[in-house]
């Protein structure tokens, strides 16, 4: 049997060799090469999530190693871990919908007997436990850096889901705070000169001083 | 097998790109664990502090975009220059009740302030204000982002200059392009004067003294709705809605007038309506979800037509017709999830209590029963006419599987310890029964003997019922 591809991500390997299943490679994984030469493995179903590689596997140029450019292996191991397990669950047309509209309806609470305008089939909000996946997903996160390289990996991956959850995050350390809060917290450089800095402070100065 | 494994752990690529030692940390993460080894191996492996500022500009936008608090927006413009240029593009702005609060002079400052953000977010697609703010500058605010407002959102009660007519509203034509319209404290004696609303899909308007006229003239305006709510409102007369879009509608009236309903909707398919005594309904076919209720006052007349495909069915009211709620019930055969909680009948006056109904009937008519809550005076006529020993054996209630009932009187004790007994024992998927007992009208043995009686039909059944 000739070598398999190598690749740090072995115990993969091992596993399929295991299970005594499927083939090394052919028409299974998709072989995602990061900065530093190291290979991540990408289940098909799962790659379909990012529209560049879903455009790379119809146009039939998917096979062998595919760079990603500006990642580092970790990132790609996780966005890898999220396509994995948003995969078997992945609507395009749903994911293009949802989180576009920044503001969901006000629910109106009446009484006695009365509910908002809903749809009339109450559907479970978290079928199968990815919102509840996808905090302890970010949370786990080491630090800002960590989410960044995520949301920008994911952005060259053109995977929105995930974008969109990145940024989320990003939005929710931002929430309630005062400019110079929000610059510590994301590590941002102030560029406006002095005056600049006084005038748009005065204009927006009813949002945080008290 | 095993022999493979070593070999490969630390070889590199043999790309030609490969340039810093491999890893050694082969475990690909499992969804479930994120543990702490593999954050230690991740912060190994970054070369280096990656910070917002390596962000893409499309990506920061997208950012900030999700922030419409007008507070967070105002923080987020002082951070950097950066930002301050991406706040023309963002989709939303939010002015909660107390945004104001601190401000010194209240009133001119959030006007202006309102103003000015409002100007600077170029793409404005949505506007809630929640704030005190004065009508009379709300004409600029609108014509300025007339081309890409798609959902205002106002309470008009905080607003500092009330007008008593409806005329000031007639502004909101100007914003011709809005898709999402929720008006609250709002006074609508007349019509307001909005041109054609073609593109308006979601109305609501809350707590508002309203003319079926002005409603009739209003919806006119909008004929495309979808979504409908009129809450609180003030009507008598008729209220004649034809809407061929709507698919969910709740309207709530107050007042002890007697006012009447005639709604077109071929494609509704949720109906809450509070404070309606006559009520007409053409086009139910498509209808999920319906809910009558009426807190004070009759319902005379329910005409709807068959319903089938009606899931959840919901009748509430101190008095109905007999007539109205049978054919109610009629027409709705493939209900699942039934809440009953009809204190009387009777077509005059007086008040009277349910004729009988037949259990067996019953559940034959409506075969898809899952969930059922009778309160009050259906449960007492729940009997069976047919006695016990003429039940066909083959008789089943199907699918009930969760009952809630409430007992408020002792009496004909034994007629519902018969229908208690009949639902458990013929209902085959039955998982609960809960059994209220509240408000016991007669304070005398009949009260004590019955409340024995149904300890023991619990004790006897302890698995499925439970007493609340």
């Amino acid at each position: 049997m000739a070598p398999p591809a190598t690749d740090a991500a072995t115990t993969k390997q091992e596993q399929q060799h295991a299970a005594g299943g499927e083939g090394v490679e052919v028409g299974g994984d998709l072989r995602l090469v990061a900065e530093c030469g190291t290979v991540v493995r990408l289940s098909r179903s799962a790659a379909r999530m990012s529209t560049t590689l879903f455009d790379m596997i119809e146009a039939g140029c998917a096979e062998g190693g595919i760079p990603i450019k500006g990642a580092d292996v970790g990132t790609l191991r996780l966005v890898a871990a999220y396509c994995e397990k948003h995969a078997p669950h992945y609507d395009p047309v749903a994911s293009a919908a949802r989180l576009r509209d920044p503001f969901p309806p006000f629910p109106i609470e009446f009484t006695p007997a009365s509910y908002a305008v809903k749809p009339v089939t109450q559907l479970d909000p978290d079928p199968h436990g990815l919102e509840a996946w996808d905090r302890k997903f970010i949370s786990d996160l080491p630090d800002n850096s960590a989410l960044f390289n995520l949301i920008i990996v994911a952005n060259l991956m053109a995977i929105e889901d995930l974008v969109d959850l990145g940024c989320t995050a990003v939005a929710d350390k931002m929430r309630g705070k005062t400019p110079d809060e929000i610059r510590v917290a994301l590590d941002i450089e102030n560029d406006y000169t002095p005056e600049q800095e006084a005038e748009v402070r005065r204009e927006n100065a009813w949002a945080f001083e008290d | 097998m095993s022999g493979i494994l070593p070999r490969f752990k630390f070889q590199t690529h043999p790309l030609p790109l490969l340039t810093s030692s491999p890893s050694i940390y082969t475990t690909i993460p499992s969804p479930s664990v994120l543990g702490p080894a593999f954050r230690r191996a991740l912060r190994m492996e970054w070369d280096g502090e990656v910070g917002m500022n390596s962000v893409p500009d499309g990506v920061v936008q997208h950012i900030l975009s999700m922030l419409s608090n007008a507070r967070d927006v105002a923080a987020c413009a002082c951070v950097c220059r950066r930002w301050r240029d991406c706040v023309p593009y963002l989709p939303a702005l939010f002015f909660p009740r107390n945004a104001f609060d601190a401000a010194a002079a209240a009133r001119g400052a959030a006007d202006d302030v309102i103003g000015r953000m409002v100007a600077s977010v170029a793409r404005l697609r949505e506007l809630v204000i929640y704030c005190p703010f004065s009508m009379a500058r709300l004409p600029a605010w609108l014509a300025a982002r007339s081309a890409t407002l798609r959902v205002l959102e106002l309470r008009m009660d905080a607003a500092a200059d009330k007008v008593a007519e409806g005329g000031h509203l007639d502004c909101i034509g100007l914003a011709s392009n809005l898709e999402v319209l929720r008006l609250w404290g709002v006074s609508l004696t007349a019509a307001p004067a909005w041109g054609r609303m073609e593109r308006l899909r979601v109305l609501e308007v809350v707590g508002a003294p309203l003319r079926d006229s002005a409603v009739r003239d209003a919806i006119a305006a909008c004929p495309n709705l979808t979504d409908l709510s009129l809450l609180g409102c003030d009507c008598s007369g008729t209220v004649a809605i034809d809407l061929q879009l709507l698919q969910r509608c709740r309207l709530d009236i107050l007042g002890a007038g007697n006012c009447s309903l005639l709604l077109t909707a071929p494609r509704l398919e949720s109906l809450e309506i509070q404070g309606f005594t006559w009520i007409t309904l053409c086009g139910g076919h498509s209808l999920r979800r319906l809910s009558i209720a009426k807190s004070t006052g009759r319902v005379h007349k329910v005409d709807t037509g068959n319903l089938p495909d009606l899931d959840h069915l919901s009748l509430r009211g101190v008095q109905w017709d007999w007539a109205a709620v049978s054919s109610v019930l009629q027409c709705a055969s493939e209900v699942k999830h039934l809440v009953m909680k009809i204190e009387f009948c009777g077509d005059l006056d007086a008040l009277q209590p349910f004729p009988e109904v037949d259990l067996v009937d019953f559940f034959d008519s409506h075969p898809k029963l899952r969930k059922v809550e009778i309160h009050g005076a259906m449960f007492a006529a729940l009997c069976q006419k047919n006695s016990l020993k003429n039940l066909n054996s083959r008789f089943l209630i199907p699918c009930l599987e969760e009952v809630l009932i409430t007992v408020r009187s002792p009496l004909n004790a034994e007629q519902k310890l018969n229908t208690l007994e009949s639902l458990v024992k013929y209902s085959v998927k039955l998982r609960t029964m809960v059994i209220r007992i509240s408000q016991m009208k007669n304070c005398h043995e009949a009260a004590d003997e019955f409340f024995e009686e149904i300890c023991k039909f619990k004790y006897m059944n302890y698995r499925k019922v439970r007493i609340e």
